[in-house]
């Protein structure tokens, strides 16, 4: 490996292979499944239909925007949730230990682990500020909960000399961040670990009144350093029958903003809230949806927060008030 | 003006199409997902990105007059939807490039696992300009001819010359000027 030639080719091809067909995510080939407008409908109907979408967005942006600085308030049927609060400092409860080849998948599974007592927690949260310089560690996501940096996450790991051991039971703390942070108390089950490359993914449910649990998301955590004992840091979740896709996750937004995805479910009421840490909250829209892997928005929403956001859609109503949520990560 | 006559007849995709690219799907999804990580450093964008191509050849398919040319046009949607990944990018984090430090949606471990030299080479490809990025990872790792890529890049073979000239001279800096 002498020349530059051989460096460049091998890293390349290092880089390529680290990827195989088992890290790709299942997907299906495009198929004919819509039958085209014909010719001369298709023409127009495609800037006529952008024509019409541009005016109504920039109606609902002057509307809100006007909304917004006349009452303080951002517009639409945006209502503050109630701030939940910090669990008690009971001694901190480690989960069963879940790392290695654990629950592959988000199914309901008699294994699921059940809240036994709240866990001390204490969080820091995401910085007002995105600060890169005090990131010597590439997390290459956008971190949203416990640690706002990474700095705050290695305080943890050589200073906290083994306090709140939940940091590194993943499965523990995707746990805390849905009841303590989001404040979906109702959740009180790990249904299931899986571990990849990626990361740690944690099925979050709850037992319905027969005793059946159920996932309402699953987490996406990963850990926040290098070293072994690095504490989990929550991410994000993956796409189940509730996504959030818009905007794109880590983008820089501001307000107003549209915020959507997609759901599979019947008679649907998605509640959209932005955080940016446990005090500072707001719930953003209400759209009811429904369908088949249907698109949903909530069009454009204000929003006052500033700095790391976590968006949350969660929708429920028929066992309880949270049946299932999704999380994305962006920031001001 | 546009006349009709001028605009090429279009069909429907079919199930000719259907099975086409359902069997091109399957031999080189992998490797255009790898290009694209190349190109955008992020595992899941660049399946999205691989995506959307596979999707627009579906939608060409009728059209495509040489069928040979599939892999090629592919090969096209990847970078030009790399491209565009990479423009979003910019203009979200005002930066001239994107910031790997932030964008890199690697695994937490990956940086890891890769050998310290390899890393070197990425991060001093990472800091290229697009272009010069684009000509380097389709010499050295598609291990396309320079007439190819200037086929496929739609620039000249001078422009290419220059542009994997200059890219490789930067990675040979960034590395202390190893040669």
């Amino acid at each position: 490996m002498n020349t530059i030639d051989d460096r460049i080719t091998a890293a390349l091809r290092a880089q390529a292979d680290s990827v195989t067909a088992a890290d790709l995510a299942p997907a299906v080939p495009p198929a004919s499944r819509v039958v085209p407008l014909d010719r001369a409908r298709s023409r127009w109907a495609v800037p006529l239909l952008a024509a019409v979408l541009v005016g109504i967005l920039a109606i609902a942006t002057v509307t809100a925007v006007q909304l917004s600085r006349s009452t303080g308030h951002p517009a639409g049927p945006a209502t503050q949730l109630p701030v939940q609060p910090t669990p008690s400092s009971t001694a901190p409860t480690p989960a069963p230990s879940q790392s290695g080849p654990a629950a592959s998948s988000a199914v309901p599974s008699p294994s699921a682990t059940q809240l036994s007592s709240p866990p001390a927690i204490s969080a820091t949260p995401p910085s007002r500020v995105p600060s890169v310089a005090a990131d010597d560690f590439k997390l290459g996501y956008q971190p949203l909960w416990p640690f706002g940096n990474y700095a705050a996450a290695e305080h943890w790991r050589t200073t906290a000399g083994g306090s709140q051991p939940w940091h590194l039971d993943a499965g523990q703390t995707a746990l805390n961040f849905t009841r303590s942070y989001l404040g979906f108390t109702e959740m009180t089950l790990v249904t299931g670990t899986r571990t990849d490359s990626r990361g740690a993914h944690v099925g979050i449910g709850y037992s319905d009144p027969n005793g059946q649990s159920h996932t309402a998301a699953t987490l996406h955590l990963v850990r926040y350093g290098a070293a072994p004992d690095s504490p989990w840091e929550v991410v994000g979740s993956d796409d189940t029958t509730l996504s959030l896709e818009q905007p794109a996750y880590g983008s820089r937004v501001s307000s107003p903003m549209a915020i959507g995805g997609h759901i599979t479910g019947v008679d649907e009421n998605i509640v959209v809230s932005v955080l940016a840490g446990q005090s500072d909250r707001s719930t953003v829209a209400r759209v009811p949806a429904g369908g088949d892997h249907a698109a949903w928005t909530t069009g454009p929403v204000a929003f006052s927060q500033r700095g790391v956001l976590t968006l949350v859609a969660s929708t429920g109503g028929h066992l309880q008030q949270v049946e299932r949520f999704a999380i994305h990560g962006v920031h001001t | 003006m546009v006349r009709n006559s001028d605009v090429p007849a279009r069909h429907a995709p079919t199930d000719d199409a259907d099975a086409a690219v359902a069997a091109l799907f399957a031999s080189h999804r992998l490797s255009m997902v790898r290009l694209a990580l190349l190109l955008v450093d992020d595992l899941e964008t660049g399946e999205d990105v691989v995506q959307d191509a596979f999707a627009a050849l579906h939608r060409r398919w009728p059209a495509l007059a040489d069928r040979e040319a599939a892999i090629s046009y592919l090969r096209s949607c990847v970078l030009n939807g790399s491209r565009s990944v990479l423009r979003r990018r910019r203009t979200v984090r005002r930066n001239p490039y994107p910031d790997a430090n932030r964008m890199t949606v690697e695994p937490a471990d990956g940086r890891v696992l890769l050998a310290e030299e390899h890393r070197a080479v990425l991060a001093a490809l990472r800091l290229l300009p697009r272009r010069q990025r684009e000509v380097i990872v389709l010499r050295y790792w598609a291990e396309l001819t320079e007439a190819q890529i200037a086929t496929e890049l739609g620039i000249s073979l001078g422009a290419v010359k220059s542009n994997a000239f200059h890219g490789r001279q930067a990675i040979a800096a960034a590395l202390g000027g190893a040669e």
